[in-house]
């Protein structure tokens, strides 16, 4: 059986080495590559890419890239957060509220995207009815800006958020809860010292599962940011594209990795502590 | 109220879909005792502590406590603490992160050495920074005990706390249980399904069936003068002869038959170490138990036997 096992694991394993590990080995070879003049990439090896992501310009991306993602998490959490408490108290209608929270994912992302689109833009049905309605005349501007990428991004990974914390909360003994209110805490008091406390491990997960995708983001800040929101995941993918600079893309695609990746360590590693 | 009551329940009813829970049940638990319910599961004890613990609301009758209504009031308004079935104990919080719990509203002015002198009680003394995981069995009840007595509550409410011991266990901490109430000097309210727990500890017990309660009495009272058929069978055995109860203790059992001995035939028997009990089935088609001292006349299966009994012994009951 034993033996019989190791085999189990034989099919992801090519799979992973295939489509991650062999793809990143090249995004780091290429990182340390010249640029070809159509594309691709050229010998010598050199550091130039890297160096040349201390430029303050870059930094601020990054910067920005965090601060979009962090606040779009911490929305995500708030909503999110509560809507889990309801569901997981639902009873019967449990699994109904849960496929509605999975419901969005039947469609793709980027038609969702582009019906934020319609929805916002000036003359989308938004500013079309609120100026039919007299309470505005002239358009809002709800799309191009960091406001709309940031609703896009709630919108897009609250599920994310909540199926984690509905996970914990449903399996949390109710007895606890009682426990707390039979020793004088007010709801309140039992929400901040028994239920967030317990859900600590899903608050986690919720938060990684929310925070990495929306770090590297690049369709909800194209679509409905504008070309005034240069976020890390679009300065990646204008150097594959348009500025035909494989290498520099590359270098700023393994930075925003490790970062992420530095986070996740130093989530645990106070997450360990908390627990 | 009467005086020495300290917890009353007035006519109090409580109906969950399709099925009434408690059924116009009046108990009055006297200052300082320690009051059993006892009961088969089903019976609606568990929510008649629920009741008073605020997990609850009855649909009729009255909660007093101290003088004072209690029901009506959230469970964190309510000067009553519960220990649970399970416990309980809040995982992410230490031995002692459980016990200041309930305390962290009060002043801190003494906390410190109450805990301490809780976990004394209780003998958790140096265990204080270990979590529930790392706790055995018997050392969670206690700390589940401990996280309750520290607040000093009117009443205690113990859901069958032994419940999730091992058998060996579950009797030393009945004395240990019953020790520490008499030491303490606080009011519990137990429920418990297990007779001997019932018996063996409480001051005064409240037999309930299908949400009504059967009889109020002492121990001795509730074994020797059950009320009625229900309590008179679920506490100890009972056999049931030309319509009167007679305890296994109360027949004799003999080879020669007598005046007014029944016949007949034995059916198996138990042996319990200390005594043995005979079955028999009577000529009438009756079957009964008997208990009989060991070492006196072994009856074998198949056995003809001769079955007497004082008539004071007789029980009559209704229903």
């Amino acid at each position: 059986m034993k033996r019989l096992r190791a085999w189990f694991l034989v099919p992801s394993a090519v799979l992973v080495i295939i489509t991650v590990i062999a793809p990143l080995a090249i995004v780091c070879v290429y990182s340390l590559l010249n640029r070809g003049a159509y594309g691709g990439v050229e010998q010598p090896f050199t550091a130039e890419n890297y160096r040349r992501l201390w430029d303050p310009l870059y930094g601020f991306i990054l910067w920005r890239s965090f601060w979009i993602a962090a606040v779009s998490t911490v929305i995500c959490l708030v909503l999110g957060f509560p809507l889990a408490m309801f569901i997981a108290s639902s009873g019967d209608k449990k699994n109904l509220y849960l496929s509605l929270v999975i419901l969005p994912f039947w469609t793709s992302f980027l038609i969702r995207t582009y019906a934020w689109m319609f929805l916002l833009r000036d003359t989308g049905l938004i500013n079309t009815a609120l100026q039919a309605l007299g309470i505005i005349h002239e358009p809002l501007r709800l799309l191009y800006n960091d406001g709309a990428v940031i609703l896009g991004l709630v919108y897009g990974f609250l599920p994310f958020m909540v199926l984690p914390l509905y996970a914990i909360l449903e399996r949390l003994d109710p007895s606890l809860i009682e426990a707390s209110a039979d020793l004088g805490a007010r709801p309140r008091e039992t929400l901040f010292r028994v239920i967030l406390p317990l859900c600590a491990p899903g608050i986690r997960a919720g938060t990684i599962l929310v925070f990495v995708p929306c770090l590297g983001t690049y369709l909800t800040s194209d679509l409905l940011g504008g070309s005034k929101t240069i976020l890390i995941g679009n300065l990646v993918q204008n150097q594959f594209t348009a500025a035909r600079d494989w290498p520099f893309g590359a270098a700023a695609s393994l930075a925003l990795m490790l970062a992420a990746t530095a986070m996740l360590f130093a989530a645990r590693r106070s997450g360990e502590e908390l627990l | 109220m009467a005086p020495d009551c300290i917890l009353e329940l007035r006519r109090v009813s409580k109906r969950f879909a399709g099925h009434q829970a408690v059924a116009d049940v009046s108990l009055a638990i006297p200052r300082g005792a320690f009051f059993s319910l006892l009961g088969p599961s089903g019976c609606g004890k568990t929510t008649t502590l629920r009741l008073v613990a605020g997990f609850e609301n009855p649909d009729q009758g009255e909660i007093w406590l101290n003088g004072s209504r209690l029901d009506g009031l959230p469970p964190y308004g309510r000067s009553v603490n519960t220990v649970f079935q399970n416990y309980a104990l809040f995982p992410h919080l230490t031995v002692r992160g459980n016990v200041e719990f309930g305390l962290r509203r009060k002043s801190a002015n003494g906390i410190e050495h109450r805990v301490l002198q809780v976990l004394e009680q209780v003998r958790l003394t140096g265990k204080e920074a270990r979590t529930p995981a790392q706790l055995s069995g018997g050392e969670r009840q206690r700390v589940a005990l401990a996280r309750s007595l520290v607040l000093q509550p009117d009443v205690l409410l113990l859901d069958e706390p032994l419940s999730a011991l091992d058998p060996q266990l579950r009797k030393q901490v009945r004395a240990e249980l019953k020790e520490l109430q008499r030491r303490v000097g606080v009011t519990f309210l137990f429920v418990t399904h297990d007779q001997e727990e019932a018996l063996s500890m409480s001051d005064f017990i409240a037999v309930m069936n299908r949400g009504a309660v059967e009889q109020v009495g002492t121990p001795e009272d509730i074994y020797l003068r059950p009320a009625t058929r229900f309590v008179a069978g679920f506490l100890g055995t009972m056999n049931w002869i030309d319509g009167v109860g007679l305890r296994p203790e109360s027949l004799r059992l003999s080879r020669e038959p007598s005046a007014d001995s029944r016949c007949g035939v034995v059916t198996g028997r138990t042996f319990l170490g200390s005594m043995v009990y005979v079955e028999a089935r009577l000529e009438s088609g009756e079957t009964c138990s008997a208990q009989a001292v060991n070492g006196a006349a072994a009856f074998a299966s198949g056995e003809a036997v001769h079955i007497t009994w004082n008539k004071a012994d007789e029980l009559r009951l209704p229903g």
